[in-house]
């Protein structure tokens, strides 16, 4: 896989996160190490391996569809967590320009 | 008073005797840190409040005449991604430094509920991402055998405290070895618990499918008292399973003396330094004369651990993380004034509010799962961490595969490294994980315990070896290392 500065810059587009252009070049080289190192993965003969998608082995965790137990937070205390409000309503950006 | 020997078990003697009260002992801890941990940075903050109100409630009950519990007036410290509420938990991370949690995980609401007196909060990797806690956006911690080491890492604040004895225990979180390692490294005691053992609800989610919560102690006997208190099915967390843990602190001599401990040959492989490898041969010799049969074994895809780990760790980080946009926990650095668009403060917050190492995570996790590479990396991961499960499976439980009880391994390759050695090639820091990964990706319980008893000030450097078990047979593990602590008589 050959990586390409503008590859980095389209995933940092993707995950919302701003990089300046000199540290574009570490990032680079970093994930072009890393991905190197990982491709001996793909020399691996896995046919018919079921893929491993979690940690558990419990398949499914039923229970019954009703209100046990509740971690009861008093609603000032969330509002007052939230980074700005105004009175009784939390405070966010713009979302329309 | 001298508390940096004291184990789980002499603080409770010496509160019950009033030999102290359990305030007194918390403003010790607290006179303690404040005059010694500007020399190792373990402490990120300290939760006065909340310590010694709780410290005054164990007194009162003992003054009424109450039988109060192994836990109750015991002083820890606790990794900064586990949330405690009222308190600012940050994750060591700038985008979280004025988050301020509102309710308490799951493993702090038992440990409060056990009566246990909650320190402070420790240093750690950010988000728990790193092998050395150089990653922290805080502070740099020091390793307490050789201040120009590393703790190890994530959880290098909390092996930082508790082998200085700044806190009788410590949480950590563990998702490829950031409990083990560090213990390992600081010359305390780290226990994994099995994937499912311990709710990871109020825990900073890094690696879902990997994380678990777990002590770090300087006993193997402290270890499964607070495993015992964490452990245990809980409603907010899924993957949390219903078991009976009531035994879990027994210890059957007989039967501990006759199991075979696997020695899995790729974890004593060329990459070992020569002092691991003396020490390991020493603590292989101590507890072959108690009677434990060691047996050759074969893990064949430990080799790929690593590989493996590096796709489907950053896979889950870069979604886990995507909740950080700056908005709803805290905003640090820009205030909004109505003419930034949303999309620039997503930018610039997450820009400038993660580090490199949770950016290079991000930016990675964010490439194996794009479309067009998602099949030959994050799925083809998945298919080798099956494999590396089925290992583990095969010499625990199929007699041509060993058929052994336990494993046994080194927990790292390598002693404590320097502080800045490996801080600008990510490639050979992961590689620092290489035998604590594979228990991570197949879900069993790991515990990590010291050759020796190390003092601090000693100049030896510490060396762990790692006991490895079937899933939830951490009685085993916990019941062997008392064995094996009780001969070296740590304490």
């Amino acid at each position: 896989m050959d990586l390409e500065k503008k590859d980095i810059e389209h995933l940092a587009e993707l995950a919302r996160i701003d990089i300046s252009e000199s540290e574009e070049e570490k990032i680079l080289h970093d994930l072009k190490g890393i991905l190197g190192y990982v491709e001996k993965l793909r020399e691996v003969n896995t046919e018919g391996v079921t893929p491993m998608a979690g940690g558990t082995i419990h398949v499914n965790d039923y229970r019954a569809d009703d209100v046990e137990v509740s971690v009861s937070t008093p609603a000032e205390e969330l509002r007052a967590a939230f980074p700005e409000r105004q009175e009784d309503y939390l405070r966010v950006p713009y979302v329309f320009e | 008073m001298n508390i940096k020997d004291f184990t789980i078990k002499s603080f409770h003697e010496g509160l019950v005797k009033k030999e102290f009260s359990a305030v007194e002992l918390v403003r010790e801890f607290f006179r303690v840190i404040e005059k010694e941990d500007a020399k190792y940075g373990a402490y990120l903050r300290l939760t006065k409040d909340a310590a010694l109100a709780a410290a005054e409630h164990v007194d009162h009950r003992i003054a009424e005449g109450e039988n109060i519990g192994a836990l109750a007036g015991v002083p820890f410290a606790v990794k900064d991604v586990i949330v405690m509420k009222g308190e600012i938990v940050s994750g060591g991370s700038q985008i979280l430094s004025k988050y301020r949690a509102s309710y308490d995980a799951t493993v702090i609401a038992r440990l409060k509920e056990a009566g246990a007196v909650p320190l402070g909060y420790t240093n750690c990797d950010e988000f728990a991402m790193g092998s050395s806690t150089e990653n922290s956006s805080y502070q740099l911690t020091k390793n307490p055998h050789d201040v120009s080491r590393v703790p190890g890492g994530s959880s290098g604040g909390s092996a930082a405290a508790v082998s200085a004895g700044l806190a009788a225990f410590a949480l950590g979180s563990d998702t490829g070895g950031s409990i083990r390692q560090p213990a390992g490294f600081c010359g305390v005691v780290g226990l994994k618990p099995t994937y499912g053992g311990v709710s990871r609800f109020g825990l900073m989610a890094m690696a879902s499918s990997l994380d678990q919560i777990g002590p770090c102690t300087k006993t193997v006997e402290d270890a499964g008292i607070i495993f015992q208190a964490m452990a245990g099915k809980d409603a907010f967390d899924a993957t949390s399973v219903e078991r009976d843990w009531s035994e879990v602190l027994e210890m059957n001599e007989a039967r501990l003396k006759g199991l075979t401990l696997g020695v899995p040959k790729e974890y004593f492989g060329e990459g070992i330094e020569g002092a691991v490898r003396l020490e390991l041969n020493y603590a292989r010799e101590k507890l072959e004369k108690l009677g434990v049969k060691f047996k050759e074994v074969s893990l064949p895809h430990t080799e790929l651990g690593v590989a493996c780990y590096y796709i489907i760790m950053p896979a889950e980080v870069s979604a886990n993380l995507a909740r950080y946009d700056g908005i709803r926990y805290s905003r640090p650095k820009i205030q909004d004034s109505g003419t930034k668009s949303l999309r620039d403060i997503y930018f610039k917050q997450r820009g400038e509010g993660f580090g490199k190492e949770v950016r290079r995570r991000i930016l990675l996790g964010t490439f194996v799962l794009s479309h067009g590479y998602y099949d030959a990396y994050y799925a083809q991961a998945q298919k080798v961490r099956r494999l590396i499960a089925r290992d583990f499976e095969k010499v625990f439980h199929s007699p041509a595969g060993g058929g052994v009880d336990a494993l046994f391994t080194p927990v790292s390759p390598t002693l404590p490294f320097k502080i800045g050695e490996k801080a600008n090639d990510p490639l050979q820091m992961y590689l620092a994980d290489a035998f604590t990964i594979p228990t991570s990706l197949a879900g069993l319980p790991g515990i990590s315990i010291p050759v020796r008893k190390y003092s601090v000030g000693s100049g030896e450097l510490p060396v762990g070896f790692q006991l490895i078990a079937p899933r939830f047979r951490e009685q085993d593990l916990l019941g062997l290392g008392r064995l094996y602590e009780n001969l070296e008589s740590r304490i």
